[in-house]
Parts: C-alpha cells; structure tokens; sequence
C-alpha cells in the first residue's frame, strides 16, 4: 500500500492511500507530496477492538457487580451472633451485623409451635423479640409476672453486651415491666437447661437401683428430707406414679412413694409425709423386699 | 493558567493552525512525556516515539472537554497508551537495524543510506514530489471552495468496508456519467440523489459522508492527473461488485 501526504501539520499529516482512504497520521517528518510506503496507522481494527473493549468492559462490570452482590449476600447473610429467648418456648434467633434476623429456630416444641408461620427474615431483631413475645402472650406460654431468659452470644464481647441491653430495655418497655427479663450468659444457660437432666439421670438410681444406699435407709431418708427442704419440684421423675395423682399417693401400701410425690404437694401433704417418715425406716425392709420381688 | 490552556485546547478544536500552535507550545510537555517513557531524552527529527506523542497530544486536544478534568492529564494518558501502541507494532522489526545508522557509530560518518546503491533517483524524486506538491495544493484549494479541509475530509472517511466500498460504486457510477462530475463542480453541490438512483446506493450514505465524497469525485475531475494516478487501484472489486 503507498500513501500520498496531502497535508502536513506539526504533529499530523493527512495521507491518502492507493484505495482512496483518508487518514490523519502521525508526522514523522513527511512533506506533501511525498508517497510513503508505511504509516502509523490508526489500529485497523478498531471497531472491532472497541466493540470488543466495549463488551469486556461491560462483561467486568457484570463481573464485578455479581462479586458485590454475592459479597453483600455473604455480609449480610453471616450472623454476627445469637439471640436465644426461653420463655417456656426455646427459640434462637440469628442475628447479623445490621441487627437484622436471618435465621429463627425453635429449640424445643413450643418453640417450634411459637415461629410456626411466623416471617422473621430480615427484619430488626427488636421487632421480632417483641413480636415473638406477644405470639408467646397469645398462646398463652407468657402471662404477667413471667420471666423470659435471654442468652446472647457472640464473638464480639461489644455487640453482645450492648444486644443484652438493648432487647432487654425493649422487652421491658415493651410488657411496660409486667414480665421479667433476665439476661443470662451462654455458659449458666447451658448450666441451667443441664441441671435437670442430671437430677433425672441420678435420682433414680439413687433410690431405686443402689442397694447399698437402700440398705441402710439413712441416704432415702435424707434425700426425702433433703427435697422437702429445697421444694425441689422434679422428684416426680422418680415417682412410680406417673400421673401424678394425689390420690394414689396416699396409698398405704406405697408410702415409700408418697414421701416423695409429696415434693409437689402442698403443706397438707407434707404434714402427711412427715408422719410417714417415722415408719420409713420400717417400710424400707418391706419395701426393698418387694423390690427385690419384683 | 488552567483556563488557558482550556481555552487553548478548545481554540485548537475549531482551529487546526490553533492545533499546531498548541502543539508547539507544549512541546517540552511532549518531550518530557517521551522521556519519561523512553527513559532517555527523545532527539526530534530522529525519534519516531516523538512524532507520535506529538500526533497523540494533538488528539487529546480534538478529543478533549471540560468533563473528562484535566486536560494534560488526560494528554498524559494518550501520549503514554500511544506510545505503548506504538512499541508493540514496532516490537516485529526489532531485529532489524536503520538505514540512519552510521556504519562505524561515528556520528560524522556516513549512514547505511548513504553508502547503499539503491538505484534511488533523488533529483527525480524531488522533482516529483514538487509536482505533487503543487498538485495538491490545488486540491486543497478547490476543496476550500467547497468549504472543505483535508483534515474533515480525514475525519469523514468511512471506516468500514462496506461503506468504503458503496462509496467506490458511487464513484465508478460518476466516472461512467460524467455529467455528475460536471454538475459537481458547475454548482459546487453534490448530485446526492442522481448518485443515489443511479448507483443504488443508499441516500442516507451518500449523506453521511458527503464531504469525503466531494473530494473522492473532485479528484476524478480533470486537473489532477497525480492524484488519480495513485488511485488507480481503487476499482471496484469481486466483493463490490457482489453487493
């Protein structure tokens, strides 16, 4: 290809090649009039390389914006810590950096009964602690004078202590102080929701499967006093006497039981309970007796 | 200071003899930015890099507004993309040596040119590009009768194929009717719809680069024998021809 210079400035000059093109090129110290037979050139395929620059440009973007929506997906989604509120339904909330619930659990079955159709995703934790309360209220779990057990954690000491105080004041404002809030820490929540479980798994073997302990009567008796003293309310784990009723308890052929259910009882049984403890000693012969029967 | 070289830049726009003063002006600008690139300083007259940092800076300037912020930034860019440009088209003759070069790298000696015999005819060369010269600038002249610029016309010039090749039918179309030719320059308007009837061409193609055909159609008119001559090779081809 040769091109003729048809014009010269400082810094261009316009060229006209054998095809009848006109292109405005660099100067490298042409002359009108000259024919060259190369150019710097404009790039030749520059529609093309736009075309092209202009879709991996907008390829990036969309690159870019799918990686911002995924990333803020993820920020929003991660939760930064846990709410859990024991009222007599268990239910956990997941909470994240903005305060806002993306994830609700019921722990227990009147947990799960509480969130059944209840939306929490995405919105203030505050709204739906109050919501999830009054659901609670509804159902009838949560009357005045209740207590509601908050445990938050979280791996940030900040968020969680400022969380605590937070739904604590809003709960409180909220039931205008008709229900107790109490904040409890992770670890005396375990310890607490534990408790029982180990009373269930002791006891009984305690009373009924430990012959050396039945043998010399001191440790039953001690335990029936030692529950009257603490109104400890879970003995009815160890009673035989599944349904509870007071009437069975008075049973003469089992007073061995009755001291024990009378830990549910009130006064008027105790009274009784303490006038069966002076034949306990007396029964636990007929009474291990008969358990070794059965 | 700012301002002025706004207005400066925004003068050289309208003005292509604003341009090059603008050009000149900023020309340790330029040099600065060549070194800066070349690492070493750039000798005008010599460095190719030069010339094209020159042309680059005259873009930025045709190309430049108040949006896009400052403008010797934005010239800065240019110069810097042009060149990069630049060093990768020329990366492929990198093993090859310059006809410019002195033989024993004596400054005083004589190049590779000099001492070739190319059977290069300078005197002849010289006579020729004078008649060329003198040929263009008569074309020049004609197209401002028009009021027209190379430099529009360079603008003007379809970049695509297919609209380079309706443009050679439009043209081998007036070469077959002369008339059309003869009407151009008797009423200085470009016949757009007799052209458009008479090569199929679409209208609104012939309007869109209407200047680059005035030049196209005045250079076949009778006068400039050089510059038809070095467009002989524009004939329509297969590919014209099919469409």
């Amino acid at each position: 290809m040769k091109y003729l210079v048809m014009e010269c400035g400082l810094s261009y000059a316009v060229v006209l090649d054998s095809e009848g093109r006109f292109y405005k090129v660099p100067n490298l110290g042409y002359e009108v009039g000259q024919t060259l037979s190369q150019v710097v050139l404009p790039d030749a395929s520059s529609g093309k390389s736009s075309l092209r620059k202009h879709l991996a440009r907008w390829a990036a973007m969309a690159a870019c914006l799918c990686l911002l929506l995924l990333g803020g997906w993820a920020f929003w989604q991660s939760p930064v810590g846990t709410v859990r509120m024991q009222i007599n339904p268990d239910v956990q909330m997941h909470v994240n950096r903005f305060d806002r619930v993306v994830g609700l659990a019921g722990l227990n079955a009147d947990g799960m009964t509480l969130i059944d159709g209840y939306h929490a995703y995405g919105r203030h934790m505050k709204t739906v602690s109050d919501e999830l309360a009054d659901r609670a209220v509804d159902l009838g779990y949560l009357t005045d004078g209740s207590q509601i057990t908050l445990t938050v954690e979280s791996d940030r000491e900040n968020w969680k202590t400022a969380t605590e105080d937070l739904l604590l004041l809003e709960l409180e404002v909220h039931f205008e102080h008709r229900i107790i809030v109490t904040p409890v820490d992770a670890d005396e929540s375990e310890a607490h929701t534990s408790e029982p479980a180990e009373e269930i798994m002791t006891r009984p073997e305690d009373v009924f499967t430990d012959p050396t302990k039945d043998s010399d009567g001191d440790n039953d008796d001690g335990n029936a006093e030692d529950d009257i003293d603490d109104g400890d309310t879970d003995n009815s784990s160890i009673d035989d006497d599944q349904d509870g009723d007071d009437a069975n308890d008075e049973d003469p052929d089992d007073n061995e039981h009755s001291s024990i259910d009378n830990d549910h009882d009130d006064g008027s049984d105790e009274n009784s309970d303490t006038d069966d403890m002076s034949d306990d000693v007396d029964d636990e012969d007929e009474d291990n007796e008969s358990d070794d029967e059965d | 200071m700012k301002r002025d070289i706004i207005s400066l830049v925004y003068a050289a726009k309208k003005d292509i003899q604003a341009a090059d003063e603008l050009v000149r002006e900023y020309l340790p600008f330029i040099k600065s930015e060549t070194a800066k690139f070349l690492k070493r300083f750039p000798v005008e007259g010599q460095d190719d890099e030069l010339g094209i940092a020159m042309f680059a800076f005259h873009e930025a300037a045709m190309a430049y507004s108040r949006e896009k912020g400052a403008f010797l930034k934005l010239a800065s860019t240019a110069i810097r993309n042009r060149l990069i440009d630049y060093q990768r088209k020329e990366q492929r003759h990198a093993g090859v040596i310059s006809l410019d070069q002195t033989v024993d790298g004596d400054r005083n000696s004589r190049t590779l040119l000099e001492q070739l015999d190319t059977g290069y005819d300078e005197i002849a060369a010289r006579q020729n590009i004078g008649n060329a010269r003198v040929e263009i600038l008569e074309f020049a002249q004609q197209l401002a009768q028009y009021g027209l610029k190379l430099t529009d016309i360079a603008d003007n010039c379809p970049k695509q194929e297919r609209t380079m090749a309706a443009c050679r039918r439009v043209l081998a179309c007036a070469k077959e009717n002369p008339m059309l030719l003869e009407q151009l320059t008797a009423t200085g308007k470009l016949p757009v719809a007799a052209l458009s009837g008479a090569s199929g061409v679409e209208r609104k193609t012939i309007e869109r680069h209407r200047k680059y055909l005035v030049a196209l159609l005045l250079a076949f008119t009778n006068g400039f024998e050089i510059i038809r001559g070095h467009l002989r090779q524009m004939t329509p081809g297969k590919e014209e021809q099919r469409i």
